[in-house]
């Protein structure tokens, strides 16, 4: 009788704690709030007929060139360099003078995303751009198979770009909400979201032995969308090269975990 | 007549098995005119043995014959799945519909089963002669309780934590020993280690959900288990072994994988010094579990042994020569070496047997 009334004491004091722990994220000014469209939010990418409930995921980009001859997208940015991983606690001449090179554990930072900001107007630039590269060579020698397909394939790439990628850039970490709530100040713009971090040794890099940072995955990647809410997309199945059906207005909270305030069909 | 009080079931059990081998070399024993008691003296032991059996049957459930045996282990196998089906379909029922419910209704839903469960396997923990039915319901309560947390994760995105795993472990444990359920244990158990290997894992600076990624968080773990394997559980049959199985497994299974990818251990040297010392403490340590195992009559210990030292042994055999010689080569000498095995074994039951 003593254990059973142990557990059941233990089932109930666990729910208060996680209410408890809702109702403190969701008390206050939330960190951040933001409308995001179906282009950052995605649908499921399979329907699961077991599974009535819908989770919509968070999409976002790194754009950062390295070198001349790199591709922009990834997720090792330049702006995670030497400096901001030591500033992130990453004991980083350690990792260098290893005599014995370890993979590296993730740690859990602030990152901010930035919203159809300087950020994305830099990769619809450098898309135009190659664009524009591969229509004047493919209009030079339109025989060039390969550069025929080049250039339909640039121009597929600047139209997703422009009506169908996500709009969400990581552009900075940090160990302190604060400091960088100073730094981007812009609600509407900016989320800061936990993310997990991991440093690595790049080949690429020019200077071989220098190290960069490596933004494995946000530490909340799926959004839950509530009953209410959920009526305006159980109609709609996941699609990628269409233009946005919905937006959702969403809260950031004190733990950092987020709530949807809105969903609105277009 | 007052019979010897007996305090666990497996002292019953073996009393129970001692009488059956008593009464089948008394039969075997008449038979070959070796030994003839009178009638009465038969009848007499006979009605004594009747007496304890049915006591034994009565206050501590056990199979009393051989067909109770082979009915027993259906039973068992019938209430694993049993347990097993019914949690899965308590995971899928709430998947499938709890879309289309308002988020109080969902949490709801959430808190009150595992309450409702639990409640069912204490009702039933004090209603029937047998437990399956109550390990069964305890098995689902503690699946209520993990789709509990789980679920509410989900509907209010909270970051994972774990903490889940700790209050998961405890409720498990706490049911284990309230319904003498090796199963909950074992479930226990695994969310303690998990547990456990996290916070080792942050405390050395990393976040926890990659605490798999260094092996060696999980050895803690194993040390504390074996070490409370050796508290008394008198009233609990086969918890000492649930807890030295799995410590074995949570040491072994560490320095399995680090024999063979140094790189993913802790230790600052080169991977090869670690795959040596790692490849030597399994050699040496399944070699001691093995000692211990024969020496103080712990069959799981020498079992687990065996099973490692084997997997150290071929994997050795395979780093060697797998690729320096043809297959039929490779696998004569796997077999052979198991003949050579098998003779050392032989020889020390032999000197064993000599000695007695």
């Amino acid at each position: 009788m003593k254990l059973f009334s142990i557990a059941f004491v233990i089932l109930v004091i666990t729910n208060i704690f996680v209410f408890i722990g809702i109702d403190f994220n969701r008390s206050g000014e939330p960190t951040s709030c933001i409308t995001l469209s179906e282009r950052e939010l995605r649908l499921p990418y399979r329907s699961d007929d077991e599974n009535s409930g819908i989770s919509l995921h968070v999409g976002y980009r790194i754009f950062s060139k390295s070198s001349k001859n790199q591709l922009p997208y990834h997720t090792h940015p330049n702006w995670l360099n030497y400096e901001s991983l030591k500033g992130l606690g990453f004991d980083v001449d350690e990792h260098l003078n290893a005599k014995y090179k370890k993979s590296t554990l993730a740690k859990e930072v602030f990152t901010v995303l930035e919203y159809d900001g300087e950020t994305y107007q830099k990769s619809l630039t450098y898309r135009t751009e190659e664009f524009t590269k591969a229509e004047v060579l493919y209009t030079q020698n339109k025989d060039d198979k390969r550069l025929k397909d080049r250039y339909e394939d640039a121009k597929d790439e600047l139209k997703r770009e422009k009506l169908y990628n996500t709009r969400l850039f990581a552009i900075d970490t940090g160990l302190e909400y604060n400091e960088l709530r100073k730094k981007y100040s812009d609600f509407d713009k900016y989320l800061i979201v936990k993310a997990l971090v991991t440093l690595v040794d790049r080949d690429y890099c020019e200077d071989k032995t220098k190290v960069t940072g490596y933004l494995k995955n946000l530490s909340i990647t799926q959004i839950h969308i509530p009953l209410p809410h959920k009526k305006e997309l159980e109609t709609l199945k996941s699609e990628w090269n269409i233009e946005p059906r919905y937006s959702v207005k969403l809260n950031y909270g004190q733990r950092f975990e987020p709530w949807v305030l809105e969903v609105n069909r277009f | 007549m007052t019979l010897k009080p007996l305090s666990s079931k497996q002292d019953a059990q073996q009393r129970a098995e001692q009488i059956r081998y008593f009464q089948a070399e008394l039969s075997e024993l008449e038979n070959e005119n070796i030994l003839s008691l009178d009638k009465p003296q038969l009848e007499f032991i006979n009605n004594y043995h009747k007496t304890v059996l049915a006591s034994l049957h009565v206050e501590h459930d056990i199979d009393i014959s051989t067909t109770d045996i082979q009915l027993s282990l259906g039973m068992k196998i019938a209430s694993f799945l049993a347990a097993l089906g019914l949690s899965a379909s308590i995971f899928f029922l709430f998947f499938n519909f709890w879309g289309g419910y308002t988020t109080e209704v969902q949490v709801a839903i959430l808190i009150v089963t595992p309450m409702i469960l639990l409640s069912l396997t204490f009702w039933l923990s004090r209603l029937e002669s047998t437990s399956y039915y109550s390990k069964i319901a305890g098995l689902l309560s503690l699946s209520a309780f993990i789709l509990n947390l789980f679920m509410i994760g989900q509907i209010f995105n909270i970051t994972p934590t774990p903490n889940a795993l700790f209050v998961w472990a405890v409720f498990a444990t706490l049911l284990a020993y309230a319904i003498d359920a090796r199963m909950l244990l074992g479930m226990g158990i695994i969310f303690f280690s998990m547990f456990l290997s996290a916070k080792f894992g942050t405390w050395s600076g990393m976040y926890w959900i990659g605490f798999g990624e260094r092996p060696e968080n999980f050895l803690p773990a194993a040390f504390l288990l074996f070490g409370i394997s050796f508290i008394p559980h008198a009233r609990f049959w086969g918890f000492g072994s649930i807890y030295r199985v799995f410590a074995m497994i949570l040491f072994f299974m560490p320095v399995l994988i680090l024999s063979n990818w140094g790189y993913i251990s802790y230790l600052e040297m080169d991977n090869k010094s670690i795959e040596m010392l790692y490849q030597s403490l399994g050699f040496i340590f399944s070699g001691v579990a093995i000692y211990i195992g024969i020496k103080k009559n712990l069959r799981e210990v020498t079992t687990t042994g065996n099973i490692f030292f084997t997997i150290f042994l071929y994997t050795k055999f395979y780093d060697w020569w797998w690729d320096i010689m043809p297959k039929y080569l490779f696998f004569l000498l796997v077999g052979l070496s198991a003949v050579l095995i098998l003779m050392v074994l032989k020889r020390y039951k032999r000197n064993s047997n000599e000695t007695l």
